[in-house]
């Protein structure tokens, strides 16, 4: 251990201040007022996100997860799942349609839990369990962990995604994406109400996946995993949308269906780390994206069921295709964050989020080596691009 | 011109628990809250030499908070005296890199005073203290480290600054920055080395 690494590792711990000193402290400040979200529950979680980060050094306080056989098997299976979900969304937003089968072939096929609650009121205040503020909106491990993968990706240019509710309480994912004149090769087209839409030729995989047919770019539409091609539900909600002459995509949701969620596509900031565990260590994957949504999170058929973690409203995959994988997304402040890992619990996934420090994005690339992220590419030339319309982004 | 209003506001929700713990880090949990208040009472006041396009909030207010702390050294010296008590009390394996500093040959006179005023008040016990730790003999050149120095080597290490942060918290080039890191590593090095032999 050199020098530095011996005045890191003994970095003193403090409390967080006393809520009483720091509204005190505001009030003599500013006066009564602006807003103190110090009175909020959010603003109390934030003062104890910062101060208790572990010290430089320290390991961090995981409990040792017994190991099931082939754990390296699963390992290879999640960075397939991995690698087939970059595939879709490049396919997706790229505009190739033979990404769709790959959808069916990484799905469950059974989807017995699902979303049954609503997502938490609007209304509250923002949760921020690690602390994250809109200069730092991302996170990092104190300690200089080691890494597997580190990427950014930039938004995708004019994309949105969403997140509906159908009445047997499944989620549905629906992604608009920017792109040239729609191409319609490898697809079966058809009419349904007001809107083309396209099913691959070659038939649905286990997870039914359909096109809106846009002028420009596209949208898609991934079903449940394991619900029937062409479910009643499904042609109910195409039947009840419609493309204006500026490809805004609008819905009158037809009885029972409700938006979970839906946002403007922004920067994702990805990150898998080796996290120590006695001995050994783990593989963890942290996807973070400031001003991002929860759907654009998701990326493709996954069902969620609610879950508290960290004390907030959280999300979990409830069929993740790994058994092993336990994955987590919830949203603090502006950012959403998903950690997944299949070689770690639950609880150990919580207690690795607590050991991380609010970060800005030129902490990120600096801890990294990493390129500074780009600003989106422009889109393509092509008009009009598509966007959901007020009755879905209100 | 100064910051006031909901900006003002904001910008103490959003950073006040950063600066809070930078300053406790250094003068202890007692005096912290009011060595806040005064660091962004500063910010406030000198908010027209933050520049939006050179840096961040964050490490602007972390510069207002070093400037701060340099009104209270003997705050910082008596929190030194106590946390070497409690290090003592706890077993003397977890010790504060200044206040091991202090028992030594380049002992201050202030903290040395502090030290026996908390010994004869039977706050501090030595027994269990190794002087001749590794980390000891490292966190004691620490303390005899240039004040500036210091700064810019706890911010680096303390508040994981990245060395443009640190610049522009102390309004120094990140060339002047990289180049005292560095001849602080070789100064500890040597000192350390020197002290063990």
């Amino acid at each position: 251990m050199n020098v530095f690494d011996t005045i890191q590792a003994i970095r003193p711990e403090v409390d967080p201040m006393p809520l009483a000193a720091r509204r005190m402290i505001r009030e003599s400040l500013f006066g009564v007022g602006h807003e103190d979200s110090s009175r909020s529950f959010g603003a109390r979680s934030e003062s104890g996100a910062v101060v208790s980060t572990a010290p430089r050094g320290t390991k961090v306080p995981l409990r040792k997860r017994p190991r099931a056989n082939g754990s390296l098997f699963k390992m290879a299976t999640g960075v397939v799942v991995v690698v087939v979900v970059g595939l879709i969304a490049w396919s997706v937003f790229s505009g190739d349609d033979e990404g769709t089968d790959v959808v069916g072939s990484s799905a469950p096929s059974t989807a017995d839990t699902v979303a049954d609650e609503p997502p938490p009121p609007s209304t509250a205040p923002p949760l921020v369990r690690t602390g994250v503020t809109r200069s730092s909106p991302l996170v990092l491990p104190v300690e200089l962990l080691a890494v597997d993968e580190v990427s950014f990706a930039p938004a995708a240019a004019g994309s949105s995604t969403l997140l509906l509710t159908a009445p047997d309480g499944s989620l549905l994912w629906m992604a608009e994406f920017d792109g040239d004149p729609a191409n319609v090769d490898g697809l079966d087209v058809r009419q349904i109400g007001a809107v083309g839409v396209g099913v691959p030729s070659g038939g649905q995989g286990p997870t039914a996946t359909y096109r809106l047919i846009t002028p420009c770019g596209g949208a898609i539409l991934i079903d449940a995993p394991g619900a029937a091609p062409d479910r009643p539900e499904v042609i109910a909600l195409f039947e009840s949308m419609s493309v204006d002459g500026d490809a805004t995509i609008d819905v009158s949701l037809p009885d029972g269906f409700s938006v979970f969620d839906i946002g403007e596509a922004a920067t994702t900031f990805t990150a898998q780390f080796q996290v120590p565990v006695f001995a050994e260590t783990r593989a963890v994957r942290l996807v973070q994206i400031p001003d991002g949504s929860i759907s654009q999170l998701m990326f493709g058929a996954r069902q969620l069921a609610p879950t508290t973690f960290l004390g907030g409203p959280a999300f979990v995959d409830a069929a993740p295709a790994d058994p092993a994988l336990v994955s987590v997304y919830w949203q603090d402040g502006r950012t959403v964050f998903n950690i997944s890992s299949n070689e770690l619990t639950f609880e150990d996934l919580q207690s690795f989020v607590d050991t991380l420090e609010p970060a800005t994005t030129e902490e990120w690339t600096q801890r990294f080596d990493s390129p500074a992220p780009q600003p989106t590419p422009p889109g393509s030339a092509c008009a009009p691009q598509p966007s959901f319309g007020p009755t879905l982004n209100p | 011109m100064p910051l006031t209003g909901a900006a003002a506001a904001r910008l103490y929700d959003d950073h006040v628990d950063a600066v809070h713990a930078l300053i406790a880090r250094r003068v202890g949990s007692d005096a912290a809250p009011g060595i806040t208040q005064e660091a962004f009472a500063l910010a406030l006041r000198s908010w027209d030499r933050f520049d939006t396009e050179r840096g961040t909030e964050r490490f602007f207010l972390y510069g207002m908070a070093t400037t701060t702390l340099r009104n209270h050294v003997d705050a910082e010296r008596l929190h030194l005296a106590t946390l070497r008590a409690r290090a003592s009390a706890a077993g003397g394996n977890v010790l504060d890199p200044l206040v091991s500093g202090v028992r030594h040959a380049d002992v201050r006179v202030v903290q040395h005073e502090a030290n026996e005023d908390l010994r004869d008040a039977g706050a501090v016990d030595d027994s269990d203290f190794d002087p001749d730790a590794p980390d000891a003999r490292t966190m004691r050149a620490v303390a005899d480290l240039d004040p500036d120095d210091r700064d810019v080597l706890l911010l680096s290490l303390w508040e994981s600054c990245p060395q443009s942060a640190i610049a522009e918290a102390l309004d120094m080039s990140v060339g002047s920055v990289r180049s005292t890191l560095g001849r602080v590593r070789r100064e500890l090095k040597i000192a350390v080395s020197r002290d063990a032999s």
